[in-house]
């Protein structure tokens, strides 16, 4: 039986074994295709923090005070809190969200309040199946088949998203048939988000791009251990 | 690393570049060989890892994180090279042979086979965790960096692919064909 310091020297010792020099090959392939490769610029202006002096630094951390009480007697006059994923009004009740149904709710502004480990979903009812189903777990991308995870910003958060995406029976999935799956995690406090989007073959263009609008609008902070949430939705989605 | 060079490939200097990849470059190489297990797809991953790393390059932000950010667009090509192998499963099997222990660290062939077919039985979101962490000696808010991931998940991955790796290890010695890869 070993030991868990046991096991650790091992696999040190075990990986410390193996190649490490790139072959030169290898290396002049890359820079071969390097001219003929176009840098992708962004779209938001790279900044950098020059040097500061001591006297800079004070007026800066002052000024982060200043800006941290003006928001925080905002919030303490219960004008809404201002969370990692940008402002989620944490005073009033949220509507709660409901398994898939046949009613079809109004176009507004919905939300929910998921514990670690918590799930619920809605599905669109006017046109072909479309489904969201928002998940509080540790791993959005958990065992299964994946595409190659891209970084989004979804409310102020830093998120990955993998397209398509299937997970195994622990990750909630629609399982139809040729259902497509895009997956999105993102990380709220030391929590993570889940939101799994699923379609059928049939989805028009236009449902998609109204279920993706959802996802862009997710709003998340943590509350204790759960995570709160909105989003906003156009006329069509069963919320329950 | 030099963020000068950092800043001056992001600007679109290709002799920088060179000077950058040349620096990472084994290290890269080394990490993406421990996390697939295969020479082949190590150099397909390097050599996708290095391609993105210029084509991103004026994206990164803060030119002091780039050895996190390179290891983070390397784990993303080892998914991708992860997939190609899953298509295909080795099927040569060798007769088991008496290995006498060593005494080294590893102790022994039947701790190196254990240790092999364990790590391959796990995913590569856990194989990069136990690489990062105890190959390049990375803290765990590293490794949550590197991947982009809460530093809970990486210590959730880090003791859920351990866990694997110390049954494998703990599995019985009865004789029994090995996999040949």
């Amino acid at each position: 039986m070993e030991t868990d310091r046991d096991t650790t020297r091992i696999v040190r010792s075990w990986l410390e074994e193996g190649r490490t020099t790139l072959p030169d090959r290898v290396l002049d392939a890359v820079l071969d295709r390097v001219p003929a490769t176009p840098q992708r610029r962004p779209w938001w202006p790279v900044w950098r923090t020059p040097p500061m002096n001591t006297s800079a630094k004070l007026a800066i951390g002052m000024a982060a005070v200043a800006v941290v009480a003006v928001v925080g007697i905002g919030v303490l006059s219960g004008r809404g809190a201002v969370g990692p994923g940008g402002t989620v009004p944490a005073s009033s009740p949220l509507p709660k969200l409901g398994m898939p149904g046949h009613t079809a709710s109004p176009a507004g502004m919905y939300g929910s309040q998921l514990d670690p480990g918590g799930r619920t979903r809605m599905h669109n009812v006017v046109e072909t199946w479309t489904e969201i189903e928002f998940a509080a777990l540790e791993d959005c991308f958990a065992a299964g088949e994946w595409s190659e995870p891209v970084p989004v910003t979804i409310g102020g958060l830093d998120a990955l998203s993998v397209e398509p995406y299937r997970g195994d029976p622990s990750v909630p999935l629609r399982r139809e048939p040729q259902a497509t799956t895009a997956a999105y995690a993102l990380p709220v406090g030391d929590r993570m988000l889940c939101a799994y989007l699923s379609w059928g073959p049939a989805t028009t263009p236009t449902e998609l791009d109204a279920a993706r609008a959802v996802i862009r609008s997710i709003q998340a902070q943590p509350v204790g251990r759960a995570i709160r949430f909105v989003f906003t939705t156009e006329a069509g989605w069963d919320t329950g | 690393m030099d963020h000068d060079l950092v800043i001056r490939a992001q600007n679109g200097d290709e002799q920088a570049f060179a000077s950058l990849a040349v620096a990472v470059g084994d290290r890269l190489h080394a990490v993406a060989h421990r996390i697939l297990r295969d020479i082949d797809l190590a150099e397909d991953a390097t050599q996708q890892a290095l391609l993105a790393i210029w084509r991103d390059l004026p994206q990164l932000r803060d030119p002091a994180r780039f050895e996190a950010w390179s290891y983070r667009l390397l784990v993303r090509a080892c998914y991708a090279e992860g997939r190609r192998t899953r298509r295909w499963t080795p099927t040569l099997r060798l007769l088991p042979s008496d290995e006498p222990a060593d005494g080294d660290a590893l102790g022994s062939v039947h701790d190196r086979d254990q240790l092999e077919r364990g790590f391959r039985r796990l995913s590569i979101d856990h194989r990069a965790v136990v690489v990062l962490h105890h190959y390049l000696d990375l803290s765990i808010d590293e490794v949550a960096e590197s991947l982009g991931v809460p530093a809970g998940t990486v210590r959730s991955r880090l003791h859920h692919a351990m866990r694997g790796l110390r049954a494998a290890l703990d599995a019985d010695l009865r004789p029994a064909a090995r996999e040949v890869v």
